[in-house]
Protein backbone atom coordinates (compact mmCIF):
# COMPACT_ATOMS: atom_id res chain seq x y z
CA UNK A 1 0.00 0.00 0.00
CA UNK A 2 1.26 3.34 -0.89
CA UNK A 3 1.05 6.03 1.21
CA UNK A 4 -1.83 7.91 -0.24
CA UNK A 5 -3.16 4.52 -0.12
CA UNK A 6 -3.37 4.04 3.09
CA UNK A 7 -4.93 7.59 4.23
CA UNK A 8 -7.94 6.80 2.07
CA UNK A 9 -8.05 3.51 3.41
CA UNK A 10 -7.85 4.36 7.48
CA UNK A 11 -8.90 8.00 7.12
CA UNK A 12 -11.55 7.33 9.69
CA UNK A 13 -9.06 5.69 12.25
CA UNK A 14 -6.33 8.29 11.85
CA UNK A 15 -8.91 11.04 12.96
CA UNK A 16 -10.18 9.08 15.54
CA UNK A 17 -6.78 8.93 16.26
CA UNK A 18 -5.93 12.61 16.00
CA UNK A 19 -8.72 13.08 18.04
CA UNK A 20 -7.88 10.79 20.62
CA UNK A 21 -4.45 12.70 20.56
CA UNK A 22 -5.54 16.09 21.49
CA UNK A 23 -8.04 14.63 23.91
CA UNK A 24 -4.72 13.42 25.76
CA UNK A 25 -3.15 16.06 25.39
CA UNK A 26 -5.67 18.81 26.40
CA UNK A 27 -6.12 17.12 29.84
CA UNK A 28 -2.49 16.59 30.68
CA UNK A 29 -1.39 20.05 29.62
CA UNK A 30 -4.46 22.19 31.79
CA UNK A 31 -3.33 20.20 34.74
CA UNK A 32 0.14 20.37 34.54
CA UNK A 33 -0.59 24.26 33.33
CA UNK A 34 -2.76 24.62 37.20
CA UNK A 35 0.10 21.95 39.20
CA UNK A 36 2.83 24.15 37.67
CA UNK A 37 1.51 27.54 37.79
CA UNK A 38 -0.14 26.70 41.95
CA UNK A 39 3.41 25.24 42.81
CA UNK A 40 5.08 28.12 41.66
CA UNK A 41 3.31 30.44 43.32
CA UNK A 42 3.42 28.43 46.68
CA UNK A 43 7.58 28.46 46.47
CA UNK A 44 7.16 31.96 45.69
CA UNK A 45 5.45 32.82 48.71
CA UNK A 46 6.73 30.21 51.54
CA UNK A 47 9.93 29.38 51.70
CA UNK A 48 9.28 25.77 52.98
CA UNK A 49 7.85 24.96 49.98
CA UNK A 50 11.08 24.92 48.87
CA UNK A 51 11.25 21.34 49.89
CA UNK A 52 9.19 20.12 47.11
CA UNK A 53 12.49 21.16 44.42
CA UNK A 54 14.50 18.22 44.76
CA UNK A 55 11.03 15.63 44.17
CA UNK A 56 10.13 17.62 41.48
CA UNK A 57 13.40 17.80 39.67
CA UNK A 58 13.89 14.26 39.80
CA UNK A 59 10.42 13.12 38.08
CA UNK A 60 11.73 15.45 35.78
CA UNK A 61 14.89 13.46 35.00
CA UNK A 62 12.86 10.31 34.92
CA UNK A 63 12.53 9.43 31.02
CA UNK A 64 8.68 9.54 30.83
CA UNK A 65 9.19 5.38 29.48
CA UNK A 66 9.97 5.07 32.72
CA UNK A 67 7.38 6.80 34.60
CA UNK A 68 4.55 5.31 32.45
CA UNK A 69 6.18 2.04 33.57
CA UNK A 70 6.50 2.44 37.14
CA UNK A 71 2.59 3.64 36.84
CA UNK A 72 1.14 0.77 36.15
CA UNK A 73 1.59 -1.49 38.83
CA UNK A 74 -0.17 1.56 40.97
CA UNK A 75 -3.07 3.21 38.18
CA UNK A 76 -3.06 -0.07 35.98
CA UNK A 77 -3.25 -0.11 31.81
CA UNK A 78 -5.41 2.49 30.68
CA UNK A 79 -5.83 6.71 30.74
CA UNK A 80 -5.16 6.92 34.46
CA UNK A 81 -2.07 4.89 33.58
CA UNK A 82 -1.43 7.31 30.96
CA UNK A 83 -2.12 10.60 32.58
CA UNK A 84 -0.62 10.86 35.12
CA UNK A 85 2.83 10.21 34.38
CA UNK A 86 3.02 13.26 31.50
CA UNK A 87 0.87 15.57 33.56
CA UNK A 88 3.85 14.92 36.25
CA UNK A 89 6.44 15.04 33.21
CA UNK A 90 4.49 18.58 32.30
CA UNK A 91 4.17 20.60 35.99
CA UNK A 92 7.88 21.04 35.82
CA UNK A 93 8.28 23.84 32.89
CA UNK A 94 5.44 25.86 34.25
CA UNK A 95 6.57 25.82 37.76
CA UNK A 96 10.02 26.93 36.83
CA UNK A 97 8.65 29.58 35.03
CA UNK A 98 6.04 30.70 37.10
CA UNK A 99 8.76 31.22 39.89
CA UNK A 100 11.02 32.58 37.59
CA UNK A 101 9.00 35.21 36.23
CA UNK A 102 7.24 36.26 39.56
CA UNK A 103 10.41 36.79 40.94
CA UNK A 104 11.68 38.97 37.83
CA UNK A 105 8.57 41.49 38.19
CA UNK A 106 10.29 44.67 38.46
CA UNK A 107 11.05 45.25 42.61
CA UNK A 108 10.03 48.68 42.16
CA UNK A 109 6.45 47.87 40.92
CA UNK A 110 5.62 45.49 44.10
CA UNK A 111 7.30 48.42 46.40
CA UNK A 112 5.07 51.08 44.72
CA UNK A 113 2.25 48.47 45.24
CA UNK A 114 3.14 47.55 49.00
CA UNK A 115 3.42 51.03 50.00
CA UNK A 116 0.28 52.10 48.46
CA UNK A 117 -1.67 49.67 50.60
CA UNK A 118 -1.95 46.50 48.58
CA UNK A 119 -2.29 43.20 50.34
CA UNK A 120 -0.64 40.45 49.47
CA UNK A 121 -3.09 38.83 47.51
CA UNK A 122 -3.99 41.62 45.68
CA UNK A 123 -0.22 42.26 44.82
CA UNK A 124 0.39 38.66 43.62
CA UNK A 125 -3.04 38.75 41.25
CA UNK A 126 -2.91 42.36 40.41
CA UNK A 127 0.39 42.99 39.48
CA UNK A 128 2.96 40.17 39.83
CA UNK A 129 0.98 37.25 37.72
CA UNK A 130 0.23 39.56 35.43
CA UNK A 131 3.49 41.09 34.72
CA UNK A 132 5.17 37.20 35.04
CA UNK A 133 1.89 36.18 32.35
CA UNK A 134 4.74 36.15 29.37
CA UNK A 135 7.11 33.95 31.12
CA UNK A 136 4.66 31.54 32.36
CA UNK A 137 2.97 31.40 28.86
CA UNK A 138 6.42 30.37 27.80
CA UNK A 139 6.88 27.83 30.29
CA UNK A 140 3.25 26.40 29.24
CA UNK A 141 4.57 25.99 25.81
CA UNK A 142 8.03 24.16 26.61
CA UNK A 143 5.61 21.52 27.97
CA UNK A 144 2.80 21.58 25.31
CA UNK A 145 5.28 20.82 22.93
CA UNK A 146 7.06 18.03 24.86
CA UNK A 147 3.55 16.89 25.96
CA UNK A 148 2.47 16.39 22.82
CA UNK A 149 5.57 13.72 21.53
CA UNK A 150 5.36 12.45 24.90
CA UNK A 151 2.26 10.91 24.68
CA UNK A 152 2.70 8.76 21.29
CA UNK A 153 4.49 6.57 24.09
CA UNK A 154 0.72 5.56 25.47
CA UNK A 155 -0.01 3.73 23.08
CA UNK A 156 3.12 1.01 24.71
CA UNK A 157 0.57 0.57 27.34
CA UNK A 158 -2.62 0.08 25.44
CA UNK A 159 -4.28 3.66 25.72
CA UNK A 160 -4.86 5.12 21.59
CA UNK A 161 -3.07 7.82 20.08
CA UNK A 162 -1.02 9.00 17.24
CA UNK A 163 1.66 6.71 18.87
CA UNK A 164 -0.77 3.57 18.21
CA UNK A 165 0.26 4.00 14.47
CA UNK A 166 4.12 4.40 15.06
CA UNK A 167 4.23 1.58 17.17
CA UNK A 168 2.06 -0.36 14.09
CA UNK A 169 4.60 1.13 11.56
CA UNK A 170 7.88 -0.46 13.84
CA UNK A 171 5.77 -3.91 14.39
CA UNK A 172 4.61 -4.23 10.29
CA UNK A 173 7.81 -2.78 9.15
CA UNK A 174 5.73 -0.52 7.61
CA UNK A 175 6.31 3.43 6.68
CA UNK A 176 2.88 4.46 5.93
CA UNK A 177 1.63 4.41 9.73
CA UNK A 178 4.49 5.18 10.35
CA UNK A 179 4.83 8.44 8.70
CA UNK A 180 1.24 9.39 9.20
CA UNK A 181 1.46 8.77 13.07
CA UNK A 182 4.89 10.63 13.69
CA UNK A 183 4.18 13.37 11.10
CA UNK A 184 0.67 14.04 12.36
CA UNK A 185 2.05 14.61 15.90
CA UNK A 186 4.67 16.56 14.70
CA UNK A 187 2.33 18.94 12.59
CA UNK A 188 0.51 19.13 15.73
CA UNK A 189 3.39 20.39 17.91
CA UNK A 190 4.24 22.91 15.38
CA UNK A 191 0.63 24.37 15.31
CA UNK A 192 0.32 24.51 19.31
CA UNK A 193 3.75 26.14 19.27
CA UNK A 194 3.07 28.57 16.73
CA UNK A 195 -0.22 29.17 19.04
CA UNK A 196 1.67 29.38 22.21
CA UNK A 197 4.02 31.96 20.69
CA UNK A 198 1.09 34.10 19.37
CA UNK A 199 -0.38 34.15 23.64
CA UNK A 200 2.82 34.85 24.74
CA UNK A 201 3.05 37.82 21.98
CA UNK A 202 0.03 39.28 23.13
CA UNK A 203 1.03 38.90 27.21
CA UNK A 204 3.88 40.65 26.02
CA UNK A 205 2.21 43.69 24.36
CA UNK A 206 -0.23 43.85 27.43
CA UNK A 207 2.55 43.95 29.83
CA UNK A 208 4.30 46.75 27.71
CA UNK A 209 7.61 44.25 27.36
CA UNK A 210 7.01 44.10 23.01
CA UNK A 211 5.01 46.97 21.28
CA UNK B 1 -0.25 72.65 71.23
CA UNK B 2 -0.59 71.78 67.33
CA UNK B 3 -0.49 67.61 66.49
CA UNK B 4 2.76 67.35 64.47
CA UNK B 5 2.20 65.15 61.39
CA UNK B 6 4.95 62.67 62.10
CA UNK B 7 7.02 61.92 65.23
CA UNK B 8 9.40 60.18 65.81
CA UNK B 9 10.16 59.24 69.34
CA UNK B 10 13.30 57.60 70.09
CA UNK B 11 12.91 54.64 67.56
CA UNK B 12 15.83 52.24 67.04
CA UNK B 13 15.78 50.11 63.70
CA UNK B 14 18.69 47.00 64.10
CA UNK B 15 18.68 44.67 60.57
CA UNK B 16 19.33 41.67 61.77
CA UNK B 17 21.93 41.07 59.05
CA UNK B 18 23.95 44.24 60.91
CA UNK B 19 25.87 45.10 63.73
CA UNK B 20 25.08 48.46 64.40
CA UNK B 21 21.57 49.92 64.20
CA UNK B 22 20.78 51.67 60.72
CA UNK B 23 18.71 54.07 62.86
CA UNK B 24 19.83 54.73 66.10
CA UNK B 25 17.19 56.83 68.96
CA UNK B 26 16.11 58.80 66.57
CA UNK B 27 13.71 61.87 67.95
CA UNK B 28 12.26 64.03 64.89
CA UNK B 29 8.48 65.95 64.28
CA UNK B 30 7.18 66.66 60.95
CA UNK B 31 4.61 69.40 61.17
CA UNK B 32 1.90 69.81 59.01
CA UNK B 33 2.33 71.64 55.87
CA UNK B 34 6.07 71.50 56.33
CA UNK B 35 8.64 70.07 53.84
CA UNK B 36 11.45 68.08 55.34
CA UNK B 37 14.76 66.73 53.42
CA UNK B 38 16.13 63.72 54.90
CA UNK B 39 19.75 64.16 53.62
CA UNK B 40 23.10 61.95 54.22
CA UNK B 41 25.60 59.29 52.72
CA UNK B 42 24.50 55.62 51.72
CA UNK B 43 23.55 53.89 54.62
CA UNK B 44 23.00 56.61 57.07
CA UNK B 45 19.17 55.22 57.61
CA UNK B 46 17.37 58.26 55.95
CA UNK B 47 15.52 55.49 53.67
CA UNK B 48 14.86 53.44 56.38
CA UNK B 49 13.57 56.05 58.93
CA UNK B 50 11.47 57.17 55.57
CA UNK B 51 10.19 53.39 55.03
CA UNK B 52 9.35 53.13 59.01
CA UNK B 53 6.41 55.90 58.47
CA UNK B 54 4.30 53.55 55.76
CA UNK B 55 5.38 50.17 57.51
CA UNK B 56 7.19 49.18 55.05
CA UNK B 57 10.39 48.34 57.77
CA UNK B 58 8.85 48.05 61.32
CA UNK B 59 11.27 49.56 64.06
CA UNK B 60 13.19 47.89 66.40
CA UNK B 61 11.93 50.09 69.60
CA UNK B 62 10.28 53.08 69.77
CA UNK B 63 7.30 54.78 68.41
CA UNK B 64 6.58 56.85 65.84
CA UNK B 65 3.29 58.52 65.40
CA UNK B 66 1.10 59.68 62.50
CA UNK B 67 -1.61 62.67 63.31
CA UNK B 68 -0.65 62.10 67.10
CA UNK B 69 -1.82 57.82 66.53
CA UNK B 70 0.69 55.46 67.05
CA UNK B 71 1.43 53.45 63.66
CA UNK B 72 2.28 49.93 65.30
CA UNK B 73 -1.75 50.18 66.29
CA UNK B 74 -3.60 51.40 63.18
CA UNK B 75 -4.10 48.55 60.64
CA UNK B 76 -0.86 48.59 58.13
CA UNK B 77 -3.01 48.52 54.94
CA UNK B 78 -5.05 51.62 55.94
CA UNK B 79 -2.48 53.01 57.06
CA UNK B 80 -0.55 53.01 53.62
CA UNK B 81 -3.55 53.85 51.69
CA UNK B 82 -3.67 57.08 53.99
CA UNK B 83 -0.09 58.00 53.00
CA UNK B 84 1.14 59.33 49.75
CA UNK B 85 4.07 57.62 48.37
CA UNK B 86 6.55 58.54 45.46
CA UNK B 87 9.81 55.82 44.86
CA UNK B 88 12.67 56.63 43.05
CA UNK B 89 11.89 54.03 40.27
CA UNK B 90 8.69 55.05 40.04
CA UNK B 91 6.71 51.42 39.77
CA UNK B 92 4.02 52.12 37.42
CA UNK B 93 2.20 49.59 36.13
CA UNK B 94 2.74 48.58 32.64
CA UNK B 95 -0.55 46.55 32.43
CA UNK B 96 -2.00 49.61 33.28
CA UNK B 97 -3.12 52.84 31.77
CA UNK B 98 -2.09 56.16 33.49
CA UNK B 99 -5.53 56.61 34.66
CA UNK B 100 -5.84 53.13 35.93
CA UNK B 101 -2.40 53.85 37.86
CA UNK B 102 -3.62 56.92 39.27
CA UNK B 103 -6.66 55.94 40.97
CA UNK B 104 -5.09 52.44 42.60
CA UNK B 105 -5.45 54.02 45.97
CA UNK B 106 -9.13 55.77 45.56
CA UNK B 107 -10.06 52.12 43.92
CA UNK B 108 -8.45 50.30 46.97
CA UNK B 109 -10.64 52.83 49.10
CA UNK B 110 -13.97 51.82 47.63
CA UNK B 111 -14.57 55.22 45.59
CA UNK B 112 -17.45 55.69 43.23
CA UNK B 113 -15.83 55.46 39.39
CA UNK B 114 -17.21 58.86 38.46
CA UNK B 115 -15.52 60.37 41.59
CA UNK B 116 -12.43 58.35 40.36
CA UNK B 117 -12.34 59.92 36.83
CA UNK B 118 -12.92 63.48 37.71
CA UNK B 119 -9.55 62.78 40.19
CA UNK B 120 -7.89 61.24 37.57
CA UNK B 121 -8.71 64.47 35.06
CA UNK B 122 -7.87 66.72 38.36
CA UNK B 123 -4.57 65.39 39.00
CA UNK B 124 -3.25 65.07 35.58
CA UNK B 125 -4.16 68.43 35.28
CA UNK B 126 -2.15 69.28 38.25
CA UNK B 127 0.91 67.35 36.90
CA UNK B 128 0.85 69.21 33.43
CA UNK B 129 -0.10 66.35 31.48
CA UNK B 130 -3.20 67.07 29.51
CA UNK B 131 -5.43 64.53 30.62
CA UNK B 132 -7.59 64.13 27.16
CA UNK B 133 -3.98 63.10 25.17
CA UNK B 134 -2.69 61.10 28.46
CA UNK B 135 -5.42 59.25 30.17
CA UNK B 136 -5.56 56.32 28.30
CA UNK B 137 -1.75 55.87 27.10
CA UNK B 138 0.49 52.97 28.82
CA UNK B 139 3.53 54.12 31.53
CA UNK B 140 5.84 53.10 28.86
CA UNK B 141 4.81 55.51 25.99
CA UNK B 142 6.03 58.07 28.49
CA UNK B 143 9.40 59.65 29.38
CA UNK B 144 10.80 59.39 32.43
CA UNK B 145 10.10 62.91 33.82
CA UNK B 146 6.28 62.13 32.41
CA UNK B 147 6.11 58.80 34.28
CA UNK B 148 7.24 60.44 37.20
CA UNK B 149 5.03 62.95 37.35
CA UNK B 150 2.51 60.58 37.22
CA UNK B 151 4.18 59.05 40.30
CA UNK B 152 3.63 62.11 41.75
CA UNK B 153 -0.03 62.09 40.49
CA UNK B 154 -0.45 58.76 41.81
CA UNK B 155 0.79 59.61 45.02
CA UNK B 156 -1.87 62.74 45.68
CA UNK B 157 -4.82 60.03 44.46
CA UNK B 158 -7.09 60.03 47.99
CA UNK B 159 -5.38 63.98 48.66
CA UNK B 160 -3.17 62.10 51.62
CA UNK B 161 -2.01 64.61 54.50
CA UNK B 162 1.58 63.49 54.19
CA UNK B 163 3.32 62.92 51.04
CA UNK B 164 6.90 60.81 51.27
CA UNK B 165 9.20 60.98 48.67
CA UNK B 166 11.79 58.26 48.18
CA UNK B 167 14.79 59.72 46.17
CA UNK B 168 12.09 60.75 43.75
CA UNK B 169 14.17 62.55 41.34
CA UNK B 170 17.30 60.63 41.56
CA UNK B 171 17.00 58.87 38.46
CA UNK B 172 16.03 61.76 35.90
CA UNK B 173 18.39 64.19 33.91
CA UNK B 174 19.36 67.60 35.40
CA UNK B 175 16.33 69.62 33.55
CA UNK B 176 13.92 67.71 33.64
CA UNK B 177 14.56 67.07 38.03
CA UNK B 178 14.50 70.77 38.12
CA UNK B 179 10.77 71.47 36.47
CA UNK B 180 9.80 68.42 38.67
CA UNK B 181 11.40 70.07 41.71
CA UNK B 182 9.49 73.10 40.68
CA UNK B 183 6.35 71.46 40.24
CA UNK B 184 6.21 69.90 43.44
CA UNK B 185 7.05 73.31 44.93
CA UNK B 186 4.10 74.92 43.42
CA UNK B 187 2.16 72.03 44.05
CA UNK B 188 3.21 72.58 47.78
CA UNK B 189 2.28 75.72 47.32
CA UNK B 190 -1.24 75.08 47.02
CA UNK B 191 -2.50 71.80 49.29
CA UNK B 192 0.49 72.30 51.77
CA UNK B 193 1.18 68.27 52.68
CA UNK B 194 3.05 67.42 55.58
CA UNK B 195 6.35 65.88 52.57
CA UNK B 196 8.88 63.95 53.62
CA UNK B 197 11.80 63.65 51.16
CA UNK B 198 14.56 61.21 51.12
CA UNK B 199 17.60 62.52 48.80
CA UNK B 200 21.38 62.52 48.25
CA UNK B 201 21.35 65.28 46.13
CA UNK B 202 21.99 68.85 48.60
CA UNK B 203 20.65 70.72 45.89
CA UNK B 204 17.31 69.42 45.72
CA UNK B 205 17.11 68.77 49.71
CA UNK B 206 17.72 73.24 49.91
CA UNK B 207 15.67 74.04 46.88
CA UNK B 208 12.51 71.67 48.13
CA UNK B 209 13.31 71.89 52.30
CA UNK B 210 11.58 73.89 54.69
CA UNK B 211 13.83 72.37 56.69
CA UNK B 212 16.90 69.69 56.56
CA UNK B 213 17.88 67.13 58.64
CA UNK B 214 21.46 65.60 58.06
CA UNK B 215 22.07 61.83 59.20
CA UNK B 216 24.76 60.24 59.34
CA UNK B 217 25.31 56.30 61.09
CA UNK B 218 21.43 56.58 61.88
CA UNK B 219 21.23 59.60 64.13
CA UNK B 220 20.91 63.10 63.52
CA UNK B 221 24.18 65.50 63.00
CA UNK B 222 21.90 68.74 62.43
CA UNK B 223 18.60 69.69 61.46
CA UNK B 224 17.61 73.09 60.43
CA UNK B 225 16.89 75.60 57.69
CA UNK B 226 18.62 75.50 54.63
CA UNK B 227 20.38 78.79 55.39
CA UNK B 228 21.19 77.94 58.51
CA UNK B 229 23.23 74.79 57.82
CA UNK B 230 24.44 76.81 54.74
CA UNK B 231 25.96 79.51 57.16
CA UNK B 232 26.43 77.61 60.41
CA UNK B 233 27.02 73.83 59.66
CA UNK B 234 27.59 72.39 62.45
CA UNK B 235 30.59 70.18 61.46
CA UNK B 236 32.98 69.55 58.96
CA UNK B 237 30.94 66.70 57.63
CA UNK B 238 27.76 68.38 57.47
CA UNK B 239 30.11 71.32 55.72
CA UNK B 240 31.36 69.15 53.01
CA UNK B 241 28.02 67.79 52.17
CA UNK B 242 26.84 71.37 51.82
CA UNK B 243 29.67 71.55 49.05
CA UNK B 244 32.42 74.43 49.20
CA UNK B 245 30.19 76.40 47.21
CA UNK B 246 28.04 76.73 50.12
CA UNK B 247 27.99 80.19 50.51
CA UNK B 248 26.81 80.73 47.13
CA UNK B 249 24.30 78.35 47.83
CA UNK B 250 23.48 80.72 50.53
CA UNK B 251 22.74 83.48 48.57
CA UNK B 252 21.02 81.62 46.21
CA UNK B 253 18.24 81.20 49.12
CA UNK B 254 17.92 84.65 50.14
CA UNK B 255 15.99 87.24 48.01
CA UNK B 256 17.07 90.40 47.59
CA UNK B 257 13.98 91.76 49.53
CA UNK B 258 15.42 90.19 52.69
CA UNK B 259 17.92 92.86 52.28
CA UNK B 260 17.92 95.56 50.51
CA UNK B 261 17.44 98.70 51.58
CA UNK B 262 14.67 99.95 50.57
CA UNK B 263 15.06 103.86 51.87
CA UNK B 264 17.66 104.34 49.12
CA UNK B 265 16.81 104.56 45.44
CA UNK B 266 19.93 103.84 43.24
CA UNK B 267 19.91 105.75 39.76
CA UNK B 268 21.18 103.70 36.84
CA UNK B 269 20.72 100.96 34.17
CA UNK B 270 21.55 98.31 36.73
CA UNK B 271 17.99 97.08 38.59
CA UNK B 272 17.73 93.77 40.27
CA UNK B 273 14.38 92.46 40.71
CA UNK B 274 12.81 92.49 44.36
CA UNK B 275 11.56 88.37 44.12
CA UNK B 276 15.26 87.59 42.45
CA UNK B 277 18.17 85.78 44.79
CA UNK B 278 21.16 87.39 46.45
CA UNK B 279 22.94 84.83 44.12
CA UNK B 280 21.66 86.86 41.26
CA UNK B 281 22.34 89.85 42.39
CA UNK B 282 25.90 88.83 42.86
CA UNK B 283 26.04 87.81 39.10
CA UNK B 284 24.30 91.45 38.10
CA UNK B 285 26.93 93.13 40.36
CA UNK B 286 30.00 91.65 38.24
CA UNK B 287 28.20 91.76 34.59
CA UNK B 288 27.11 95.13 35.31
CA UNK B 289 30.84 96.15 37.14
CA UNK B 290 28.66 98.40 40.10
CA UNK B 291 28.83 98.75 43.63
CA UNK B 292 25.12 99.18 43.93
CA UNK B 293 21.71 98.03 41.78
CA UNK B 294 18.16 99.59 42.03
CA UNK B 295 16.00 97.02 43.17
CA UNK B 296 12.79 97.09 41.23
CA UNK B 297 9.24 95.64 41.78
CA UNK B 298 7.42 95.29 38.91
CA UNK B 299 9.71 97.89 36.74
CA UNK B 300 9.17 100.40 39.28
CA UNK B 301 12.59 101.46 41.34
CA UNK B 302 11.73 100.82 44.79
CA UNK B 303 15.28 101.03 46.82
CA UNK B 304 18.68 99.98 46.35
CA UNK B 305 21.08 96.67 47.37
CA UNK B 306 24.73 97.60 48.20
CA UNK B 307 28.07 95.12 47.41
CA UNK B 308 28.30 95.27 51.14
CA UNK B 309 24.77 93.82 52.05
CA UNK B 310 25.92 90.61 49.86
CA UNK B 311 28.73 90.22 52.65
CA UNK B 312 26.36 90.83 56.10
CA UNK B 313 24.50 87.54 55.21
CA UNK B 314 27.42 85.27 56.45
CA UNK B 315 27.61 86.93 60.36
CA UNK B 316 24.81 88.76 60.44
CA UNK B 317 21.19 88.12 61.97
CA UNK B 318 18.81 88.73 58.78
CA UNK B 319 16.00 90.19 59.21
CA UNK B 320 12.79 87.52 58.62
CA UNK B 321 11.29 87.75 55.52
Amino acid sequence: MTLREYIAFFDDYILHLLIQHIFLFLIAFAAASFAGILIGILIFRFATMRLLMPVINILQATPEIVLLALCIPFLGIGYAGALVPLFVKGILPVMQNTLGGLRNVNTSMTEAARGMGMSDRQILFRVELINALPVIIAGMRVASVMLISAITLTAYIGVESLGTLILQGIARMDASPLLVGSGLSALLAIFVNQFMIFLERAAMRAVGTRK
Amino acid sequence: MNIPAIEFRSVVKTFSSEASPAVDHLDLSVDHGETVALIGPSGCGKTTTLKMINRLIDPTSGTILVNGRDIAGLPVLDLRRSLGYVIQHVGLFPHMTIARNISIVPELLGWNKRRIDERVDELLTLVHLPPAEYRNRRPLELSGGQQQRVGVARALAADPPILLMDEPFGALDPITRGSLQDEVIQIQKRLRKAVVIVTHDIDEAIRLGDRIVVMEGGQIVQSGAPEELLANPANPFVASLMGEDRMIKLLQTIKVSRVADLGITAQGRATIDMDATLHDALIGFIHHGVDRLAVCENGAVIGSLSRADLFRTRHQELPDG
